[in-house]
């Protein structure tokens, strides 16, 4: 895992719920907790923070990934706004993942494992995304994703009627959009 | 301001930590960012190499010097002691052998692992070079002296060397030589290296593949020059047999001027002491003795006529044929013609007529040679033409006469038509040769019309008859 996703982290934390509950989790982790946004780091520490984070808010870890994705998405684009300005809807951002976003990554993160998604687009009001990776963080695309929704000024429904957590092959994300009233 | 915030001591505790977590993270980024940069620096080592040695190779067609070149920058960019080339061995037998090319740091320490290269021979799959050669893609071996397969690895760790690395100099998917390099440091795979080694060995490959070129080019163009020598010595030869057959022809036909002068003075007397004979000067000639005499006058007249040909002819293939020319009448010369002949058409029941204008202007030429054209046409058309006419057409215009003799005899097919103004070529299968002659008079006809300027042709239909026609220019010009 990218050192990058444990910075986003962290700084969520502390955001949301303050320093002090990050250096909980960081002790509760038992963790190194020194982490270059440029350097890679075990799946497992991940693991563990978020599971040191689930316990002292008393949230289920997949919602913490959640809520990571969530706020972590506008931190993202004020860091790289050129991946948001030439999108008007979450819809057409969510279909750049693949070919111009994580294409990106690869380059400034070298070694990056990014993943990959497919898209049924037959429907113009449901975006179907099909997503399998062995870290299984749905959880965390669903957040990433509404966080993008907040930040085009839409509403977002976000069905997963097939999730590897639940035992299926992959999971796969039924996205559908509104614009907020203004 | 008297009062400030406490910090207590757990929240110290933890800001050094915090700051001692963040130092660390910031150490780490820049060992990455300090790794980055090193290999970034490498790369373009790596591709500063592989330039260097692609403008080396671009610049020769000579494969030792480039590859000389190649494992002496290879060497130097790698620090590694020991550089070798081996090249694909031209028997057939598929075996890598050395080229004798080294890249030695210290020649007098590597001179048995040198000697025991050399001696060997390397056949697909065997040794490090013999895999680069079954693979076609660069190996690295990290530690010879773990690898017994090596038929080396002895020799190598006699004198120090541990780890190897080798490419392939392909022409397409062809390996044409392979690169091999030792050192005595044992080293790890350098994967981006031995990725700048592969296109090395596609560069080395195009000086090879350029130099065949050229040779395959050389032997083209000597091979030509060998047949244009053969070419021009052919040329010389014939030049040469072509200018002896016309110095033989020229002989031939200075004899035959010659000879038929020498000929005709006895034919003379013959003829001549026949005649007196036959006008019984010598005494009653007995009836059954003259018929034989006059026989013997027309075969000797005959023969006569025969030897004229020849003289003729031989005169102008001698170029001695001089035209006598002087102001003539083409009508008076076609009269005297008809005249002569008259008595031949008359004897087969022959029509023989003129067609003739009678405003015809004088000409200008040799009448005693127009005189024996029209007498030779005359005579074959009456000798070949059993039924019907004879007939002679003469018109002019400014410039030329033009005379057409036809006759309604049995004609001549168009393959004939064209051999018939050759000499002697009267021709084995020609049906005029029952005719007799001497197959000379159409060929001297034709030469005196060209020597007045003119020419003559014959336009006939098998079963109908012949016309042969000349044209003469009205006033023949001696230099024109």
């Amino acid at each position: 895992m990218k050192g990058l996703i444990f910075n986003l982290f962290e700084e969520v934390v502390r955001r949301e719920y303050g320093d002090d509950t990050w250096e909980d989790v960081l002790e509760n982790a038992d963790v190194d907790g020194a982490y270059s946004s440029l350097g890679s780091y075990p799946d497992a520490e991940i693991t563990k923070l978020i599971s040191a984070a689930a316990s002292a808010l008393q949230l289920e870890p997949q919602v913490v990934f959640r809520r990571l994705g969530r706020h972590a998405l506008p931190l993202l684009a004020g860091k790289y706004p050129q991946f948001f300005e030439r999108h008007k809807t979450t819809r057409t951002f969510l279909l750049s993942l693949n070919d111009v976003i994580h294409a990106e990554v690869r380059k400034i993160y070298p070694g990056a494992e990014v993943p990959e998604f497919d898209y049924d687009t037959s429907s113009p009001d449901v975006l179907v995304m099909g997503y399998a990776s062995p870290r299984r963080l749905c959880a965390l695309a669903q957040g990433f994703t509404e966080g993008a929704a907040a930040h085009f000024g839409e509403e977002v429904v976000f069905e997963q009627p097939q999730c590897m957590n639940r035992g299926d092959q992959k999971c796969v994300f039924q996205i559908s959009f509104k614009k907020r009233a203004q | 301001m008297s009062e400030t915030t406490a910090l207590s001591e757990t929240q110290v505790q933890r800001l050094l930590k915090r700051l001692d977590r963040e130092r660390r993270a910031r150490a780490e980024s820049e060992a990455i960012a300090e790794k980055a940069l090193g290999d970034l620096y490498r790369r373009q080592k790596d591709v500063k190499l592989l330039q260097t040695i692609a403008v080396a190779a671009n610049q020769t067609s000579m494969v030792e010097s480039a590859m000389q070149f190649a494992i002496d920058a290879v060497c130097s960019h790698t620090a590694w002691p020991v550089g070798h080339v081996y090249f694909l061995s031209e028997d057939g037998t598929g075996e890598l052998k050395t080229g004798k090319l080294w890249h030695l740091e210290d020649p007098e320490r590597f001179q048995t692992f040198r000697d025991m290269t050399e001696a060997t021979r390397f056949k697909a799959g065997v040794g490090l070079p013999g895999q680069v050669l079954s693979s076609g893609k660069p190996l690295w071996i990290t530690d010879m002296s773990k690898d017994r397969n090596l038929p080396r690895a002895k020799a190598a760790e006699d004198v120090g060397v541990r780890t190897a690395f080798a490419f392939p100099v392909l022409i397409g998917q062809d390996v044409v030589a392979v690169l091999e390099f030792f050192s005595a440091d044992p080293s790890q795979p350098d994967e981006a290296l031995l990725e700048v080694m592969a296109h090395v060995g596609t560069q080395l490959g195009r000086v090879i593949e350029r130099k065949r070129g050229e040779e395959a080019l050389l032997q083209n163009a000597a091979r030509l020059e060998r047949a244009l020598a053969e070419n021009v010595s052919l040329y010389e030869d014939i030049k040469a047999q072509k200018n002896q057959l016309e110095i033989a022809n020229k002989h031939k036909s200075q004899f035959l001027a010659n000879m038929s002068h020498e000929l005709r003075t006895p034919l003379n007397a013959i003829l001549g002491y026949t005649q007196l004979i036959l006008g019984n000067i010598y005494g009653d000639v007995p009836e059954k003795i003259s018929e034989v005499l006059r026989r013997v006058g027309v075969s000797g007249h005959h023969l006569l006529s025969l030897i004229n040909d020849v003289l003729d002819l031989s005169k102008i293939e001698a170029g001695q044929l001089q035209l006598v020319t002087k102001e003539y009448s083409i009508s008076d010369v076609v009269h005297g013609v008809l005249a002569t002949m008259d008595p031949l058409a008359q004897e087969k029941h022959l029509t023989l007529t003129a067609n003739i204008p009678m405003d015809l202007p004088p000409g200008r030429g040799d009448a005693g040679r127009i005189n024996q054209v029209l007498l030779n046409l005359v005579g074959n058309a009456i000798k070949f033409t059993d039924h019907g006419e004879v007939c002679v057409e003469v018109c002019h215009n400014q410039d030329c006469f033009l005379v057409r003799v036809s006759d309604t005899g049995p004609g001549i097919d168009p393959v004939e038509q064209h051999r018939i103004f050759d000499e002697f070529q009267q021709g084995e299968t020609f049906s005029m040769r029952r005719k007799g002659g001497s197959g000379l008079g159409l060929t001297i006809a034709k030469q005196i019309v060209m020597h007045h300027g003119g020419p003559l042709w014959v336009e006939s239909t098998v079963g109908q008859g012949s016309t042969f026609s000349f044209s003469l220019p009205r006033l023949f010009n001696q230099s024109g």
